[in-house]
């Protein structure tokens, strides 16, 4: 019978066989974290089709780089911080040639696969979550992405401030203006 | 009680169970007696909430098969192959030299097993001193005791020695046990 270790001595087994070649290896690892790392990804990028194909680059950066991963912060932050990298890589090269903010709505609605069915389009369309996303949209980017990575992702602040590489009071400051900006704009989207 | 100004900037790590265990007590304190503080934190609760079912995740069905399909279809980089095998190169250079030195100490030890004469030979020679000539002209030759397998081995490697060079004499010194090999002067064998 197979003696099961504990979960991190798995996971550098898994890293370390990675770190050889083995795809079926690497393989698992993808699918123990592909959930967060779209997720962070998502914190950043508002069309989740982007997020999904950003999720998928990480990971092809993250087996190609894996012999250069020293192991000074685990291996899940690190994941994280490839998806974060590239998404801010990826919005940079996007602001060059923004979409109107109305057809950006609409392409989002649009691209939502088929498959999902017609209730979760009339979700998507709900009055309330559209207003959320539209106060979403108004916070700057790094309120944006410590408030997505906490409440979506449930990240502590240690974590969030080793994925974005500042200190922890910054988190803990930054997750403040972005709760109370985004309860502020809410109340405003509430009463019209 | 603390002001509202002082309390309502740790309200949302309050919320999120990362103030220290003395910040928490006095946020907690506050809160009893602030409504106004207390409707924040219950909006930022809520506000949790609504992000969570506002902010749609994509479907992941096929994402690792995606991933998986496209680092086969592409390689790593030169440098990192090149580093992959100059890391591999090391350990099995490291595991070449740990072998080779295993192997050596065992063939030591064999020998040394194996053949338990080659020692005592070897110390019969190196303890064998080479007179002068002149002391061997001068000093009478003794009896030589031959019942020891070591000195009959050494016996039989003198015996060859003087057979080839007939210039050379030997003889025991019972008292010293030492066997003196004569070194003459005309090596050519014509004493």
């Amino acid at each position: 019978m197979r003696n099961a270790g504990r979960p991190e001595d798995d996971e550098s087994e898994l890293i370390r066989r990675a770190r050889h070649g083995d795809r079926e290896a690497f393989g698992a690892l993808v699918q123990r974290y592909q959930q967060r790392v779209v997720g962070v990804a998502r914190s950043l990028v508002h069309n989740p089709d982007d997020a999904v194909e950003l999720g998928q680059e990480t990971f092809i950066r993250a087996y190609q780089n894996l012999p250069s991963f020293e192991g000074r912060s685990s291996f899940s932050t690190w994941l994280y911080r490839i998806a974060s990298n590239l998404a801010i890589d990826w919005r940079r090269r996007e602001s060059r040639y923004p979409v109107a903010h109305g057809e950006e709505a609409e392409n989002e609605l649009r691209k939502i696969p088929s498959g999902q069915g017609d209730s979760f389009r009339a979700v998507v369309r709900d009055e309330t979550n559209y207003k959320v996303r539209q106060a979403l949209k108004q916070l700057t980017p790094e309120h944006r992405q410590v408030i997505l990575l906490r409440e979506m992702e449930g990240l502590s602040y240690e974590e969030i401030s080793e994925i974005l590489d500042c200190p922890k009071g910054t988190v803990m400051s930054r997750l403040h203006y972005a709760r109370s900006h985004l309860r502020s704009l809410l109340k405003d989207l509430e009463a019209e | 009680m603390a002001h509202c100004t002082e309390i309502s900037p740790l309200l949302s790590a309050f919320k999120d169970g990362e103030l220290a265990q003395v910040e928490t007590e006095q946020v907690a304190l506050h809160l009893q007696d602030c409504p106004t503080c207390r409707e924040t934190l219950l909006d930022f609760v809520l506000l949790g909430h609504r992000l969570q079912s506002a902010v749609a995740m994509p479907s992941l069905e096929g994402f690792a098969e995606g991933v998986m399909a496209k680092i086969a279809a592409s390689q790593r980089p030169w440098h990192q192959r090149l580093l992959y095998r100059l890391e591999q190169l090391r350990e099995q250079w490291v595991a070449a030299i740990a072998l080779a030195g295993v192997a050596i100490a065992t063939a030591s030890l064999i020998t040394v097993l194996v053949e338990p004469q080659t020692l005592t030979r070897f110390s019969a020679i190196v303890r064998t001193p080479v007179a002068s000539g002149k002391y061997a002209q001068n000093t009478p030759l003794p009896a030589m005791n031959l019942s020891a397998p070591a000195e009959q081995d050494s016996q039989t490697f003198i015996s060859r020695i003087e057979s080839r060079h007939p210039s050379i004499a030997t003889w025991s010194e019972p008292d010293y046990k030492t066997t003196v090999i004569w070194l003459g002067d005309d090596n050519s064998g014509n004493d």
